[in-house]
């Protein structure tokens, strides 16, 4: 039976990454379409993206600040901001499950058999250290003379980065090989380094250093769309947890700031019936795998 | 009453009387309000603002020229 979050995950990396007449063009996408930012996480100078890139957007906003003011234009960075907000407002970090092609890697990186391993759950709070410095804080204040800053989080940091436009586009355009030093050889370091990881753990990603889901994950308790536990069901076997992407024991809270709201552990882990979600404060659940057996054999 | 029984007999939550009990309902009751609907609406206002400042424009200036940052090189 297909998955459909599965399905959607796959759907949604070829939307963001549809323009497949790069290698004849031998350069990125620059159509109308590049004016949209998608929701995940999909580096802009992908030569298939059709989309931009929210971060590189927010932090190109904040390091041309001071330009924008004295010509007048006043760009803040509003238009990202109001989606990001607008998207986390209405489902909190569900984008990470759904749509954002990193995450669809990281879960499908994570399927290779080998012994697997836990990340320490106060890694999780680097993330927003990450959003905080490398997003806002240097590209905002660290400017050159003219008042540029720069893209702290692209140049430094980001893996999604140097996998879909530092690597294709080096042999896309062989003279940009030229350029590579040791800025390069450290991101691709990073890129390798969480690579490696992604095969031991769940989506380190997403868990640790990702800034936009640092952002999402800010809405998660007061979204539209919620996580509702019940714990009068729950015999916290730790089926959840197990099937979790992110290794969330749900039982400990229903909308932790690490939830993607994949429902993985409402639609395939929970036999008790013990998760739901809210829309709109309407309290909906859905049986889980056990219910739905029982209901069709009686 | 084991787990096993008790996963077989539950009902439907129609109201919020029937989650009582449940911390996380609870939370909902309270948070389930207005809050998230002024939240979207603010941001849906910051959004249009930000269009309305010509920022769409400013997106796509950066989304079409290669980011050689972002690759690592510049």
């Amino acid at each position: 039976m297909i998955d459909i979050r599965r399905l959607i995950q796959a759907v949604s990396v070829l939307l963001c990454n549809a323009w497949m007449l790069f290698p004849f063009t031998k350069n990125i996408y620059q159509g109308k379409l590049k004016s949209i930012c998608v929701p995940g996480l999909n580096c802009y100078s992908c030569p298939a993206a059709t989309g931009a890139c929210p971060l590189g957007s927010l932090q190109t906003f904040f390091a041309g600040i001071r330009p924008s003011f004295r010509a007048g234009s006043y760009h803040v960075g509003l238009y990202v901001v109001g989606m990001l907000g607008l998207i986390g407002g209405l489902v909190g970090r569900m984008p990470c499950a759904w749509v954002c092609p990193f995450g669809f890697m990281q879960e499908l990186i994570y399927k290779i058999p080998s012994q697997k391993i836990e990340i320490p759950r106060c890694l999780s709070w680097v993330k927003y250290g990450v959003l905080a410095l490398f997003i806002i804080v240097f590209p905002l204040m660290i400017v050159d003379a003219f008042g540029y800053g720069e893209n702290w989080f692209c140049k430094y940091i980001c893996p999604a980065g140097t996998l879909e436009a530092g690597l294709p586009l080096s042999f896309l355009q062989p003279h940009l090989r030229e350029l590579w030093g040791t800025l390069f050889y450290g991101k691709l370091a990073i890129l390798v380094l969480l690579l490696v990881l992604m095969v031991y753990t769940r989506r380190p990603f997403c868990r640790v250093l990702c800034p936009l889901g640092a952002i999402y994950s800010l809405f998660n308790k007061v979204s539209v769309f919620r996580m509702v536990h019940y714990p009068d069901r729950c015999v916290r076997c730790g089926e959840c947890y197990r099937n979790c992407p992110m290794g969330i024991k749900f039982y400990e809270g229903a909308n932790q700031s690490d939830c993607i709201r994949c429902l993985q552990c409402l639609r395939k882990s929970c036999k008790y019936g013990a998760i739901g979600f809210t829309i709109n404060g309407v309290a909906t659940i859905i049986p889980g795998p056990e219910e739905k057996t029982e209901a069709g054999s009686g | 009453m084991n787990s096993r029984q008790k996963s077989t007999n539950f009902s439907m939550p129609v109201d919020g009387k029937s989650l009582r009990g449940s911390e996380e309902v609870g939370d909902v009751e309270t948070k389930g309000g207005l809050i998230p609907y002024l939240m979207v609406i603010l941001f849906l206002l910051i959004l249009v603002a930000g269009v309305n400042a010509g920022e769409v424009s400013a997106v796509w200036e950066k989304a079409i020229t290669i980011c050689l940052s972002c690759m690592g090189v510049g």
